[in-house]
């Protein structure tokens, strides 16, 4: 029996927005609607949709960057929300993040070694002392880095090696949990697919558990094992990485699948979904898709479809799935 | 002969790393409805040949070469006569819909203001016009909308508003640089779809430029694939992607994670990374990151070779009998 790593149970995250009217109650942005995944020790699950589907806001949850609204979210069994800011704090070793900009997620003014050790922080004090200098060794080395760099400063790397430093700065605790939000998406190609070698290496190494949060289906389906696919705050559908590319069951799915540019089928016209992504402001009583979708009937719009199971470890929550 | 014809293309940035060619004589032509489409990673040059055609490079920069568009060469031209052909012959769509919108201004006025400077449309005669064209580029609601600003819109919607005001003056060519990378991938569908329908309809050459193979690969009937500032590979896309013949465009293909792809082993990669423009090589520009790099890649620059209808590779090496997929 593998031990569940990340356990995220009915998450619901409301943001409300500055009041607008003094005669109108304040709107709420309805960004997270109920979320329940879990993702086993070594494994690597997928978060996919496009902007405004929560997929960051789940991240920020995961990391206890943020509180819930509702629900919990258990890492290695802990529900962080009833941690203590001290507990908290040394919890965070076990879980750690990788942010889409390399750029801007690395202080311009601390030297790599400073940003790599930084994160030591989170160990427990005699700990940290007797074991900084050989762990941001290991984690600069398995990143690909030489010792030299450690005294350099982010501003003489590329934008592939400061993910790199990035990676180190969150493997230098040696976690449990990476989650990393769109870690690719402002590398280019021939940097990517070096970066996505990288995760894949590290994670045979060392175990890792990967939550990958991408709109690029094709990075999806390289590094996961699972994935979750979500639009408007809700999990649509949910399954290995083999049945969901094999047998794409929620219209929505269909549809982002539909959309990849793909190399090598000539000039096509796409059947492309009309309209944009619903207004995160309205909580919807039916299906949240339903007036984007080609299959939508009566019952669509007002009955919510439940996240169902379709098949051995396939669910989506489509009436017609 | 062809509607715009660009020759020996060069341009040179002033750094303070000292002079840097940022494209290094690089040549194309597009046919009137014809779509040529440009691919390569950041720093490669294809933005700096886009801002080229539209006389827009930034100070200091220096362009060198021929740029014929109806027996005009555009280099040569003012900044006065230039001003007559930017946005009413060669109009440009920027990939960020965000900052390419005055905030400030309604969008009615901003699609307004080329109608204009260059068709001289006043009052209500330019309102209609507007109206006419934010239908045509499939924004809901246009009698409503042509009042909002840019921030009431999503990106998508704004993307439509840059491709209402490209199009305002019927231009000759059409210049689109990476128009849907900010966007989502099923929004980003429907403004290729709409691109394509335009230049169909109209019967404007296009010239997209994107990082993005699979985006290439479905809109345009030309590819070029730049590296270092060069083109090292073109050619008609069905005949590019059935035989790569560059190193440079096998391994970009190759390093693509794609959906139902190969799982078994790691993912190609390009050794290394792409190269500062202020101190290339002497000769070819992919050579420390090639595999099969010999003395000759270092002192020599590849020319241009054919190796197909139209097909050509700038590589010292390249297979001769090519590799298919």
């Amino acid at each position: 029996m593998s031990e569940t790593v990340l356990r995220v149970e009915g998450l619901k995250r409301h943001f409300t927005l500055p009041r607008e009217s003094l005669f109108r109650p304040p709107e709420t942005v309805y960004a997270l609607n109920g979320v329940d995944l879990a993702v086993e020790r070594g494994r690597s699950l997928g978060v996919v949709g496009e902007s405004g589907c929560g997929k960051s806001t789940l991240a920020w949850l995961c990391m206890a960057l943020d509180t819930p609204t509702a629900g919990t979210v258990e890492v290695l069994g802990q529900d962080l929300a009833q941690l203590s800011s001290q507990e908290l704090r040394l919890a965070r070793a076990r879980f750690q993040m990788v942010f889409q900009d390399p750029y801007g997620s690395l202080d311009p003014r601390h030297t790599v070694r400073r940003i790599v050790g930084e994160t030591l922080e989170a160990l427990p004090k005699g700990e940290r002392d007797t074991t900084s200098d050989a762990a941001i060794g290991q984690a600069i080395d398995a990143v690909g880095l030489r010792a030299t760099d450690l005294d350099k400063y982010p501003h003489e790397f590329s934008g592939g090696q400061r993910q790199r430093i990035a990676i180190a700065r969150a493997l230098v605790t040696r976690p449990s949990l990476i989650v990393a939000d769109e870690p690719v998406s402002a590398l280019d190609v021939s940097v990517q697919a070096q970066v996505l070698n990288l995760m894949q290496e590290l994670q045979r190494e060392f175990g890792i558990t990967y939550m990958l949060i991408s709109h690029d289906l094709g990075v999806v389906d390289y590094v996961c094992d699972e994935v979750a696919v979500m639009y408007l705050g809700r999990v649509v559908e949910q399954a290995t990485r083999a049945q969901l590319f094999a047998k794409p069951s929620h219209p929505y799915t269909q549809a982002l699948f539909e959309a990849v540019p793909k190399i090598g089928t000539g000039r096509r016209r796409r059947a492309t979904l009309q309209g944009n992504v619903g207004s995160q402001t309205k909580p919807v009583g039916g299906c949240a898709f339903a007036d984007r979708c080609p299959r939508a009937e009566a019952r669509c719009s007002t009955e919510m479809p439940k996240l169902r199971k379709i098949d051995h470890g396939h669910m989506a929550s489509c009436h017609f799935a | 002969m062809a509607l715009l014809s660009v020759s020996d293309l060069k341009v040179e940035l002033q750094t303070n790393r000292g002079p840097a060619a940022a494209v290094r004589g690089i040549s194309f032509e597009v046919e009137a409805g014809g779509t040529l489409g440009i691919v390569g990673e950041s720093g490669c040059g294809k933005s700096m040949t886009a801002l080229a055609l539209m006389g827009l490079l930034p100070d200091g920069a220096r362009a060198t070469g021929r740029i014929d568009m109806d027996g005009t060469d555009l280099l040569s031209l003012d900044e006065a006569a230039m001003c007559g052909i930017r946005g009413n012959r060669i109009a440009m769509i920027f990939q960020e819909p965000m900052t390419s919108l005055n905030p400030v201004h309604r969008i009615g006025r901003q699609i307004a203001e080329p109608l204009r400077l260059h068709r001289g449309l006043t009052g209500a005669n330019a309102r209609d016009e507007v109206l006419r064209l934010l239908d045509r580029v499939g924004l809901p609601d246009p009698a409503r909308r042509i009042d909002a600003y840019p921030h009431q819109m999503s990106g998508g919607q704004r993307q439509r508003v840059m491709i209402a005001m490209a199009l305002s003056c019927g231009p000759d060519i059409l210049l689109a640089d990476e128009p849907t990378t900010a966007l989502d991938v099923t929004i980003q569908g429907q403004i290729l779809d709409l691109i394509n329908e335009l230049v169909d309809d109209t019967g404007m050459g296009l010239i997209l430029i994107s990082h993005d193979l699979g985006v290439i690969s479905e809109s345009v009937d030309n590819v070029a694939v730049m590296y270092g500032g060069a083109i090292v590979e073109k050619g008609p896309t069905a005949s590019l992607f059935d035989r790569l013949s560059h190193p440079y465009s096998q391994g970009l293909f190759a390093a693509i994670p794609r959906v139902g792809g190969d799982h078994t082993g790691p993912l190609y990669t390009i050794p290394g990374t792409v190269p500062e423009l202020a101190d290339l090589p002497l000769g070819c520009s992919f050579a420390d990151r090639c595999a099969k790099a010999t003395d000759l890649c270092w002192q020599q620059a590849p020319g241009m070779e054919v190796i197909g209808p139209d097909h050509y590779t700038a590589c010292h090496h390249h297979e001769r009998e090519g590799v298919s997929r």
